[in-house]
């Protein structure tokens, strides 16, 4: 594409705009939209109904915007088809777990899932403890296997968020159930 | 004049001058490390800054902008990574002139371009802001509303690649700003019950999980994909006598110098208008007014020049819009808007009016700023190459274990980190869905202002709507608002007939940047013959020989 150093390697696993995703959020704003509308006819358009009177000048475009995005998708972004830009660079010669892992949106979960994972962390031993526990794994996932220098840059990274927030900022930081 | 003097007083102060300090040395490293960005760098220590002085912290932040903007240069020039799309456009003459043993050349042209332009950006910004200050003051609840409004389609127009969606992500962030009590009556809506939420969204977590987290979700991507490593070991072998050079080529040229600054502060004026976009629009210009246009894209400094002096210029510009008029120009500027709320100061003009020495401190310390970047960036060239060979595995964990601390740390809640969280997950799907996030972010700060001002004007005008057009600067706010549509649907519309502008070559170049595509593109860079292809075409198999690897990381979401 541009003769560069190297190739687009963005549509391993799943292309990243899929038509779904593109219709999350105006199919979302439109029902808003309705919602509002509805809550509107029924309650009238006064003062105690969710303001109405300004909400109407945020709800309205957001409808007609998302009614534009859902029948006329092309409307955003007519030069490019998305799919066109991503397929090219599918590659064919990758096992089904390889492209799993490779997955972007495996990858975009495992990072979400980790941090829910750092909230219940959080509630049983702590944030220190929890966040290194984080970090640990976290990195494990991204690939990490060294334990030399992980583990030094752990220890030392939750020892300067505890001297910035407990010490100099005077912030608690959470413990968990068992005081830590 | 007394608030130019107390500004200037609040910045000679030790604390904020250590704080600028600080800000710069984080922006440098900052802008060294693929995904990383000034919007980020600032979100993930917003939390921090409510535990300072508000001039510290404003301080720290226009640093780390300031610093981040510079140190862009360095990848760009010598690894061919641009950690943002701005500067996307300084890897085309830069990289060619590393490719040619020029490397520490380009990095001085690079520098004094960067100080020069944002010195000459600054030093204009600093003049308008005091007659803005005095026409602010006209400005009713009607004139706020629709500047708001013109703010907010501006940005959701300019910001990623399709202005729908770029509107509909406005609507978003002004519908989730709506959630909470009425700033008049107090009656709460959309809080869904949560007690937590009568107050409204707070700022912090919306920008954590907007920018930090998503930016590192899409890293992730790449890292564990094994797409990008930022450890390429190559050195500057010509040495601190070359950087002397390029300063003095810089030098050679004051009237593009001169030019790209201004042009910079014009397009940094404009909201919505990024880096990306002013630095094509200056490098065009440049190539157009320069003796040697054929050369440009192989190597030729005045390229640099052209990019890097706009780019510091816009920083400069952004702040007058931000501070005059509370309307952010960028991702960064609205991190900056975020913190000036929570210690309780509203956006707008009432920031010139009421607190113009603090205004002032922030356009000093982002002067000061520029200025030692040039001993600084001497001092810290070599050493801060060894920041881009931090990995990717190690990184993220630490960026995201810092913002959950940050999050949490605001209210004490851990509410709040699975607010963060929820916005994270929006951030992802709608950067995934082509959504760009900073309209929805502009959205979440303006909302409150435009709503507030949206009431008062309603009961002013006794519910009239003619009220909204009823001074002279509302009818001529009305017409900008109604120029800015006409202009959106040409633009849509030569774009559907496969007409481009560079405005549109900025959005492609930061798109392209987005999908992996390694390295700017020069024949999207600007329209016209002899873009000059040895740009973003090294010789085969160099980038490997450098021990480079594939793709670029994605560029920060920031315009």
């Amino acid at each position: 594409m541009t003769g560069n150093t190297g190739t687009n390697t963005h549509g391993r696993g799943q292309p990243l705009q899929s038509k779904l995703i593109q219709s999350v959020f105006p199919v979302a704003g439109l029902a808003f939209t309705v919602i509002f509308l509805f809550n509107v006819l029924n309650l009238g358009f006064n003062e105690t109904t969710a303001e109405p009177a300004l909400f109407i000048f945020i709800v309205l475009p957001l409808g007609v915007l998302s009614l534009i995005l859902i029948w006329w998708p092309r409307a955003a972004d007519p030069a490019v088809p998305d799919r066109e830009r991503t397929a090219a660079a599918v590659t064919a010669d990758t096992s089904r777990w390889q492209r799993l892992y490779e997955n972007d949106w495996t990858i975009s979960a495992g990072v979400i899932a980790g941090l829910v994972l750092l909230l219940v962390f959080m509630h049983f031993i702590g944030l220190l403890l929890g966040g290194g526990l984080f970090m640990a794994l976290m990195g494990l996932f991204l690939g990490y296997r060294n334990p030399l220098y992980g583990i030094p840059i752990i220890v030392g990274l939750m020892a300067l968020i505890w001297l910035v927030f407990e010490y100099l900022l005077e912030v608690p930081l959470p413990k968990g159930l068992w005081g830590i | 004049m007394s608030n130019v003097t107390a500004g200037l007083e609040l910045l000679i102060q030790p604390g904020t001058l250590l704080f600028v300090l600080l800000g710069l040395v984080i922006g440098f490293l900052v802008g060294l490390i693929p995904g990383m960005s000034a919007a980020n760098a600032c979100a993930i220590l917003l939390p921090f800054t409510l535990h300072v002085p508000l001039v510290h912290g404003l301080a720290l932040m226009v640093a780390i902008y300031g610093g981040t903007t510079y140190s862009m240069a360095i990848p760009a020039i010598v690894l061919n990574i641009p950690t943002e799309a701005g500067a996307a456009c300084t890897a085309l003459d830069g990289y060619p002139m590393a490719l040619k043993g020029r490397a520490a050349e380009a990095i001085g042209v690079a520098r004094l371009a960067s100080v020069t332009g944002g010195i000459i950006g600054i030093g204009i910004a600093l003049v308008l802001l005091t007659p803005l200050a005095s026409a602010a003051l006209k400005f009713g609840p009607s004139e706020l509303f629709l500047i708001a409004v013109i703010g907010m389609t501006i940005i959701g127009g300019v910001v990623g690649n399709s202005p729908v969606k770029g509107f509909l992500s406005g609507a978003l962030g002004f519908l989730i700003a709506g959630m909470g009590a009425n700033p008049l009556t107090g009656i709460t809506r959309l809080s869904f019950g949560q007690v937590d939420l009568f107050d409204g969204v707070p700022f912090i977590p919306a920008v954590l999980g907007l920018f930090a987290i998503t930016e590192m979700t899409f890293l992730a991507r790449r890292a564990r994909r094994g797409t990008l490593t930022s450890g390429p070991k190559i050195t500057l072998r010509s040495g601190m006598g070359s950087m002397t050079d390029g300063l003095r080529t810089t030098a050679q040229h004051p009237a593009a110098v001169l030019r790209s600054g201004l042009l910079g502060l014009v397009m940094g004026l404009v909201p919505g208008i990024g880096h990306s976009v002013a630095n094509y629009i200056s490098y065009a210009v440049g190539k157009s007014r320069s003796k040697h246009p054929e050369t440009f894209g192989t190597g030729n400094p005045e390229g640099i020049i052209a990019s890097e002096g706009c780019d510091n210029a816009v920083s400069g510009g952004s702040m007058v819009p931000m501070l005059a008029l509370g309307i952010p120009h960028s991702a960064t500027t609205a991190v900056l808007l975020s913190a000036l709320t929570l210690h309780g100061i509203q956006p707008g003009p009432n920031v010139l009016t009421s607190h113009g020495d603090l205004a002032y401190a922030v356009l000093f310390a982002l002067f000061l700023a520029n200025l030692l970047i040039l001993p600084l960036g001497v001092l810290l060239s070599l050493p801060m190459l060894m920041v881009t060979r931090v990995r990717l595995n190690i990184l993220i964990p630490t960026v995201l274990v810092v913002a959950v601390v940050g999050s949490y740390a605001y209210r004490q809640q851990v509410f709040d980190v699975g607010l963060t969280l929820v916005f994270a997950v929006i951030g992802i799907a709608m950067r995934a869905g082509g959504f760009p996030v900073v309209p929805m972010l502009i959205g979440i700060v303006l909302g409150p202002t435009a709503e507030q001002n949206f009431l008062l004007a309603r009961t002013i005008g006794r519910g009239q709507v003619s009220y909204f057009f009823s001074s002279p600067i509302d009818k001529v706010l009305a017409a900008i608002l109604l120029a800015i549509l006409i202009l959106f649907i040409r633009q849509a519309i030569r774009r559907r007939h496969g007409k481009s502008n560079v405005i549109q070559a900025g959005r492609d170049a930061q798109d392209s940047l987005q999908l992996g595509v390694a390295g700017p593109t020069p024949a999207m860079a600007v329209p016209g013959p002899a873009a000059g292809p040895a740009g973003a075409a090294p010789e085969p198999g160099a980038a490997e020989r450098d021990g480079l690897r594939a793709s670029p990381p994605p560029p920060s979401d920031s315009p």
